[in-house]
Parts: structure tokens; sequence; C-alpha cells
């Protein structure tokens, strides 16, 4: 009876492990380890919700409560990617999240050239690093 | 006589404004290194065509005739975001981001690809991404 109990109680640790979690806190930190951001997903909903973004070198902790937008949940290859749209900057961002792989990819291209001061620069090869921001990080579940 | 004056006129009327030079539609074309792209864009119908693709060292032109995903239309800054996702069979899923500034005849394109294989790694940044910048001009 007590191995029955034993079993019962490994099952329902199991079950309620972060693998088999559909609603999970995922914290990424840049390369150089100076930013970190945590977004919360829920599979069900498949829904992710940038709550936090944390600026190590100035000890910063920001709350975010940001919706992302869904352009794609990729079941198969436990991946998902997402877009921010910034009118005013005005940019578009595509973020990646692959759980299996635990990274987040993040690019941005900001059209920057529609703002005056940027104008004298121009789109020029050594400047493009104006116009496009790329990062990866490093992530995990909780 | 009126009638045939009156149909005359009618005629000319609609072959007029159906000229090129009154509609909003315009290719434009896009150049990086060896390798061109022509798009048709329809502002009115806020459409956007992948017509060609041009590899110049090969001096082959491919027909590619394809509707673009249109993200956003950004009629202030003249500008058009486009994004493209594709996941072919043998090849892992991946997405292109494309800004087209038609006041700067500017195209600016980043490529995404995700790894998904079960056992390979996502370390080097630089196999994951790519970005281009191409000149353009417009052909009305």
């Amino acid at each position: 009876m007590s191995k029955m109990y034993k079993l019962l109680f490994v099952f329902f640790m199991i079950i309620s492990s972060p693998i088999y979690s559909n609603e999970f806190t995922y914290h990424c930190d840049r390369d150089d380890n100076n930013f970190s951001m945590v977004f919360d997903v829920n599979r069900i909903e498949q829904s992710i919700v940038h709550s936090h973004s944390i600026d190590k070198t100035k000890g910063e902790v920001r709350r975010e409560d940001v919706d992302l937008e869904i352009y794609r949940w990729d079941e198969e290859n436990d991946s998902v990617w997402t877009l921010i749209h910034s009118p005013q900057t005005p940019s578009l961002t595509i973020i990646l999240f692959n759980f299996h792989h635990r990274r987040l990819l993040l690019q941005s291209i900001y059209n920057t050239l529609t703002n005056e001061k940027f104008k004298t620069r121009m789109f020029k090869k050594r400047s493009q690093n104006d116009i496009i921001v790329g990062d990866l990080f490093q992530c995990y579940k909780m | 006589m009126l009638q045939n004056v009156m149909k005359k006129i009618l005629i000319i009327f609609f072959m007029f404004i159906s000229t090129p030079l009154y509609s909003d539609e315009f290719n434009y074309h896009c150049e990086e290194d060896d390798f061109s792209i022509v798009y048709k864009v329809d502002p009115k119908q806020k459409t956007v065509v992948h017509l060609y693709s041009i590899f110049k060292t090969k001096g082959e032109v491919r027909d590619v005739n394809k509707d673009m995903e249109i993200y956003h239309w950004d009629e202030e800054n003249n500008s058009v975001w486009i994004l493209q996702y594709k996941d072919l069979k043998f090849s892992s899923p991946a997405v292109t981001m494309i800004l087209l500034n038609f006041e700067y005849q500017k195209m600016v394109l980043q490529f995404m690809v995700n790894n998904t294989t079960k056992s390979g790694t996502m370390d080097k940044w630089s196999d994951l991404q790519q970005y281009s910048l191409y000149h353009c001009y417009t052909l009305e």
C-alpha cells in the first residue's frame, strides 16, 4: 500500500515539474551578461508576456508587462517567433524563443533615416549598426 | 453624330486614366553587389509583388511573381515592412524581415534562422542571422 502512495507521489512530482508545465517563466541573459529579460510563457493560451527587464550595469529592474505579438507558434520545434512594432521609433523587432535550446534571438531594424538627425548618416555599409541591432541570449526555465 | 463624339471622348478619357502616368503602381529595383530584386509596388492596394530575382554573374533572371506578406504600410515614412516565413522540408524554419524605404531608395533585409536539430547548439550568432543593405531605384 505504501508503495502505491510512493508511486503516486512520484507521479505527481513528475507531472508538476516544469518539463510538463504549460506555464513557466523564461529568464534570458544577454551574451555580455549586462542585460536580462524575463518572460511569462503560457503554452495553452499561446501567449508570452515580457514581464521585466534587468539592467545589471545600473542595477535597475524595470517592470514591463508587455504582451508580445505572436507571429508563429512552432510547436513541432518548441519555438515561438514574436514581433514588436514601435511606430514612434520607428522600428520592427523579431524575437525567436527556442525553448529546446534555451536560447533567445533578437533582431531589430530601425527605420531611423526618417528622423532628421540620422539623415546625414545615410545608409552606408559602415553605419549599418545604426539601423540594425541583434543579440543572442542564453535562457533558463523556471 | 453627338453620340459618336461622346463615345470617342469617353474612350480617350478611359485610355488616359488607365495609363501608367495616372497609376500609383511602380517597379522598385533593388541591388546588392551581383544580386538584384525587382518588386511591383501598388500603394493604393497596399501590395508588393516580388517579380524577379536577378543573378548578374550567372546572367540569370528568375521569374518569382510572389505576393509579399505586408506587416505594416507606413505611409507617414513612405516605407513598408514585409515578413516572410519559410519552413521547408529539408531546411530549418527561418524568418526574413524586409524594410522598403521608398523615400531614401533603400531596402534592408534581415534573415533569422532557427536551429531545430535536437543535438545542435545555438551559440554562434553569425550562423543564425544575416543582413544586407540594398540600394534601390523606382521605375514609374
